[in-house]
């Protein structure tokens, strides 16, 4: 079942981390013109929003969406990228009506724009605010591939290597792995 | 409107403004709360008023915001243990339990089998003792001013006894990574087994008094229908999501703790209402008193914190971490993302009241003002946990 979830979809990076240490299931990164796809997917495999979250790092704001099934718990990650330059991603609420809130959340932390959220104010910060408070300093800044260990890679894109280029010193590339 | 004023006059802050924005001919925009009695404190709604009929509302937010996740990243992984307690200060242990379930975990951090047992009975206490809070106010909030007596009456005995260990009434910094901050007093485990009876000899005369009164199943009954479909696009869980049929819970589909080993049963109701929601609480009452029976009687000697757990200055090891735990209102999550250092690089807590308010807009669509009190009631909000 799981498997055919995103079929059809171009995913970034399709991977397996270890769920006694990460709490995962499946990781996938996917770019912002595959996320409305992949939330239409996860909905009609019954799956439901768990939360929203940013991350501030090097390449940009990568915003993680956490999905779980009532039926079949597995977590799965869905993460994509805002880089710097154009931080907008399209939203999700029209899928998932409690992306509103999360979205608005992300915006207010990170300053994040939602293309497509039925009520872009912010949520917890004053009405006009716009301190993004969890943005961090530039040299406090670590790169998505120190801080997110994607375990077993099923699928990866060429484009993974170039979004979140690997440490010249010793980091590998992402290759999925040959079943055995 | 009145002579001489015009909408401009009498229009409110932003939030009001950008929501009259959308206002229909002859409706009424109308602010309940941050300080009506039902919000309990600081929750505001804006309503659209058609007589007594709700066209559209929405809650706003913020009026407890605390930001404790940018507070995670100033501080220590265990200076951080005092922010749990007063995330959501009504079930605190279970936000203590998410926390260092992500540290834990994050770290590959064993815990003693005591201190297993030990969190298993504070967590079940403190859960008891959010759900009478909740029974209280809530019959409170649909006018029935008895009940919260009786309430905090068996409550005040859960927080003496949880004092009696934890030193704290309400915000407690209990659990720590590795165990738990404090071995159990000697008549602690006296205190609890006198308290189980207590309760359970009290259950039925709150049957009595109020879950069988025709006054309420008629303020509850049919009112805030939820649809499973709805739960899942707004993420809804804990007794929300069992009122609406479904047997979810944490404890049991990504078990933790020693709560595989305990037998207890998910009550859940098929009638997706207020009143649906009100018997899964009170059916949960039994449930925690059945677990705090096999936990008293199973409860081994040994440590209540394993050697060598973390200091003040533990380094966490670089990578994420999801951790959830079932919370008195639902499914709590902890994302942790850890550089190697000794604070936390991203904190991220999920708090279901957070989305379990986030559909009362569609909820409270074309539905009695009366009945908003009754459904905010019925979703059991604690609203800095909603903030954050």
């Amino acid at each position: 079942m799981n498997d055919d979830l995103f079929a059809g979809l171009s995913l970034l990076l399709d991977s397996r981390p270890p769920q006694e240490t990460t709490g995962l299931v499946r990781s996938v990164f996917v770019s912002p013109d595959q996320l409305v796809p992949a939330a239409r997917r996860l909905l009609a495999a019954g799956y439901h929003l768990e939360d929203i979250s940013g991350l501030d790092t090097v390449e940009g704001i990568l915003v993680n969406y956490h999905f779980d099934d009532f039926e079949r718990p597995g977590r799965i990650a869905l993460r994509v990228l805002a880089v710097r330059e154009n931080l907008c991603l399209p939203s999700i609420a029209s899928v998932f009506g409690g992306a509103e809130w999360h979205e608005r959340e992300v915006r207010d932390y990170f300053g994040v724009v939602f293309a497509g959220n039925p009520n872009p104010a912010n949520l917890l910060l004053p009405a006009e605010d716009t301190l993004t408070p969890l943005r961090k300093a530039e040299n406090a800044r670590r790169t998505v591939r120190e801080l997110i260990d994607p375990g077993t890679i099923v699928t990866a894109d060429q484009q993974f290597d170039r979004i979140f280029p690997p440490h010249p010193q010793g980091e590998k590339t992402m290759k999925s792995e040959e079943p055995a | 409107m009145q002579d001489g004023l015009n909408k401009e006059q009498i229009s409110g802050d932003a939030y009001t403004t950008r929501f009259a924005q959308g206002q229909s001919e002859d409706t009424l925009i109308l602010n309940m709360g941050p300080q009506h009695p039902s919000t309990h404190g600081v929750l505001r709604v804006i309503l659209e008023l058609e007589g007594e009929y709700i066209l559209r509302a929405e809650p706003v937010l913020g009026y407890l915001h605390r930001m404790h996740e940018a507070m995670a990243e100033n501080r220590t992984y265990l200076q951080y243990m005092p922010n749990m307690g007063r995330v959501d200060y009504v079930h605190a242990l279970g936000w203590n339990w998410a926390y260092v379930g992500a540290v834990e975990r994050l770290g590959g951090i064993e815990v003693p089998r005591r201190a297993e047992f030990i969190r298993v009975i504070t967590c079940e206490l403190n859960r008891i003792a959010s759900h009478l809070l909740w029974w209280g106010t809530y019959l409170l909030d649909l006018g029935a001013f008895t009940p919260i007596m009786y309430a905090f009456e068996d409550r005040e005995r859960i927080l003496d006894i949880l004092q009696s260990v934890s030193g704290s009434r309400l915000t407690y910094s209990f659990f720590r990574p590795g165990g738990v901050a404090f071995d159990l007093t000697d008549d602690f485990l006296t205190e609890v087994r006198a308290f189980i009876p207590h309760l359970r000899n009290r259950l039925p005369m709150y049957r009595a008094l109020v879950t069988d009164n025709i006054i309420l199943r008629h303020r509850c009954e049919k009112v805030g229908e939820l649809s499973l479909e709805m739960c899942r696009r707004y993420g809804a869980t804990g007794p929300v999501l069992r009122g609406s049929g479904l047997p979810y819970d944490v404890r049991r589909a990504e078990p933790y703790g020693v709560y595989p080993e305990l037998t207890f049963e998910i009550p859940s109701e098929a009638s997706c209402d207020a009143m649906g929601r009100y018997l899964v609480r009170m059916a949960e009452l039994e449930q925690c008193l059945n677990i705090l029976d096999q936990a008293v009687a199973g409860i081994p000697e040994g440590e209540h914190l394993i050697k060598g757990a973390p200091k003040p200055r533990w380094k966490a090891p670089t990578g994420e971490t999801y951790f959830a735990a079932e919370g008195a209102r639902g499914k709590i999550g902890v994302h942790l993302v850890s550089d190697g250092s000794a604070t936390p690089y991203r904190c991220k807590l999920r708090s279901p009241s957070f989305s379990n308010l986030s559909l009362f807009a569609e909820l409270s669509s074309g539905i009695l003002l009366s009945d908003a009190v009754s459904i905010l009631g019925s979703l059991d909000l604690v609203i800095p946990e909603i903030d954050r």
